[in-house]
Parts: structure tokens; C-alpha cells; sequence
């Protein structure tokens, strides 16, 4: 896919359902959001880079705690929803910028807490990413990030891989938690802290935040229905007579370090 | 609304990494660095997509 390509796919992917991504119960905060922040330690002097900020519920939650907030996304739609966000809860220590992950708009050693949530698997070049954060943190600083996990049974791994693409065309890959903590490590982090976070996914309202056509929706109802035993425990599908239900997969939430 | 100071003091050209000035009256942001590239500023956001920047021609 040409950049220009993708950059219209993102935008026409989550531009138009940004406020669909305020209100999900998933991407709005929970258990994992708390932890995220509780794990981050800020302070009120840090200055903070929320990467992918989607319709900023990241952003929000650290907002109150640190000196002054970045939030970066790719679709101006997103971005106009933080901002409008923002507004109305009367926080005006943030900056917005449109912008991807993988070639970061700031010079070095700029920030003290770098947050990126539920993105990752959506990057063309998570590795570089990876490096692009490390560049733009302070010794001592904090990254913190979270994303789906992917299964490590393989089969379970690949089923989900499969209709994520087919649902969310801009899905690029989950990694497992053991491939977070090695990129981690590659690009020059300590591993503080990886937590496992199951989210259980309403199947009709997953497929209805993709935005995709009714025969498409149809065909992944069908493929859990005909999902393998195996796969079916792994992600803990659960059917209504005829109806699948919901599933579950994992977050993982890691918090890495730049060391000093 | 001008752009916040303390964001201009760490915004960097995303391709070249060079420093950039913000000119408030084009509602643009240029590259100061080797790569010269112009980022547009829409509604007082910076658009700092490399593939959305004027480039020089050479």
C-alpha cells in the first residue's frame, strides 16, 4: 500500500468513528487504564507524548496528572475529537498534532512519559516506532504501552489475525507478549512491568466499530461458528444457540524504561 | 491562536530532524534544517506528515 493510500484508509477508518472510539466501553478506560497510569507514576512536573491518541481517552486520563500533554494521531478526525474533548473538560494543557508513529516530529530527549494505547498493532513499522520513542525520551523515561496481544496458541493466533484483517483493513499484526518485551529490550529499554489484561468483545458491536459491509460482517459471524474447538476455548467464544455472542482476547500493558 | 511556545521548542522536522519555524501569518511550519520541507498548520494544528509537506524543488 503507497503511504498517501494508507493515510486515506486511516483517516477514512477512524476520522469518521472517532466518536464511536470516545464512547466504546473498551477503548474509554477500565481496569487496564487505571493500571496504565498507576504504572506511569507521573508528576506533575512531566510533559507527556500520547502516541495514536485516537479520540484521546489516554490522553484525558494523564492530562490531570503531568505539566503538559502531546496528543499525536494520523486522522485529523481523531484529532479534532480530542481537541473538542478536551475542551469541554476545561484541560488546556495539551498540544495536537497530526502525525504517524514511526518518524516522530520531535527532537531528542523531549519527554519525561511517552503513552501508547491499543495502536501498535495498527503500525507499518512497530520496530522503528519502538526506536522513534526511545529517541524522544529523557533518561529515566517512562514508555507505556498497550495493545492486543496475540494468542500464543498459533492456531488461535492465526484465526484471530485473519478476521481482524478482514474487519479493520489498517490491522497490521498483534504481537504476543515475549515478542513486546524482546522489541522492548531491542531498542534499548528495560522491561519494568508486562500485565495481562483479558477483554471480553461483544461480537456485534466489534464488527459494527470496523465499519464494514453486511456480507462481511455475515462471514465472520460464520467463521466463529465454525471455529475449531481449540480456537473456540482459547478465545473463550461464547454462542447463543445459533448467535455467537463474544469472545475474549488479551491486552498486554507494558511499561518500559529509558535507563539513565 | 499562536502555537504554544513550549511545543515549538521541541518540535523537530520529522525527516531531516532539523529545527522548524512556525510563521504565524502563512499558517506554516519550515523546515530549518537540510530537507527544507513546509508543513502546513490547519486550524492551529500542525499537519507534520512527511507525505502532506511542500517539498523545495531541487
Amino acid at each position: 500500500m503507497k503511504p498517501m493510500d494508507r493515510k486515506q484508509e486511516i483517516e477514512a477508518r477512524f476520522g469518521a468513528s472517532a466518536d464511536a472510539y470516545a464512547q466504546s466501553p473498551g477503548h474509554r478506560g477500565g481496569p487496564d487504564l487505571d493500571r496504565m497510569v498507576e504504572l506511569a507514576a507521573p508528576a506533575p512536573g512531566d510533559d507527556l507524548l500520547d502516541i495514536a491518541t485516537g479520540a484521546g481517552n489516554t490522553a484525558l486520563a494523564f492530562a490531570p496528572h503531568v505539566r503538559r500533554v502531546v496528543a499525536l494521531d494520523m486522522a485529523d478526525g481523531m484529532i479534532a475529537t480530542t481537541r473538542k474533548r478536551f475542551g469541554e473538560a476545561h484541560l488546556m494543557n495539551a498540544d495536537f498534532i497530526v502525525h504517524d508513529a514511526e518518524q516522530l516530529p520531535f527532537e531528542d530527549a523531549s519527554f519525561d512519559i511517552v503513552t501508547c494505547r491499543i495502536a501498535p498493532h495498527h503500525f507499518l513499522d512497530v520496530e522503528r516506532a519502538t526506536h522513534e520513542v526511545f529517541r524522544v525520551l529523557r533518561a529515566g523515561g517512562r514508555y507505556l504501552v498497550e495493545d492486543s496481544a496475540a494468542p500464543r496458541d498459533p492456531t488461535a493466533a492465526s484465526f484471530l489475525h485473519d478476521v481482524e484483517s478482514r474487519r479493520d483493513a489498517t490491522h497490521v499484526r498483534s504481537l504476543t507478549e515475549p515478542e513486546w518485551t524482546a522489541l522492548l529490550k531491542r531498542a534499548g529499554f528495560a522491561v519494568a512491568a508486562a500485565e495481562i489484561f483479558p477483554k471480553r468483545h461483544d461480537l456485534e458491536a466489534w464488527l459494527e466499530r470496523g465499519g464494514i459491509p453486511e456480507d462481511l460482517k455475515a462471514a465472520i459471524r460464520s467463521d466463529f461458528l465454525a471455529a475449531s474447538p481449540a480456537v473456540r476455548r482459547a478465545l473463550i467464544v461464547q454462542v447463543d444457540g445459533a448467535h455467537v455472542v463474544s469472545f475474549t482476547d488479551e491486552k498486554v500493558l507494558l511499561k518500559a524504561i529509558r535507563p539513565g | 491562536m499562536p502555537l504554544d511556545q513550549q511545543l515549538l521548542e521541541i518540535l523537530a522536522c520529522p525527516n531531516c530532524h532539523g529545527n522548524v519555524e512556525y510563521i504565524e501569518a502563512d499558517q506554516k511550519i519550515y523546515c530549518r534544517g537540510t530537507c527544507g520541507f513546509v508543513y502546513p498548520v490547519r486550524d492551529d494544528i500542525p499537519i507534520m506528515l512527511i507525505d502532506e509537506a511542500e517539498k523545495p524543488q531541487r
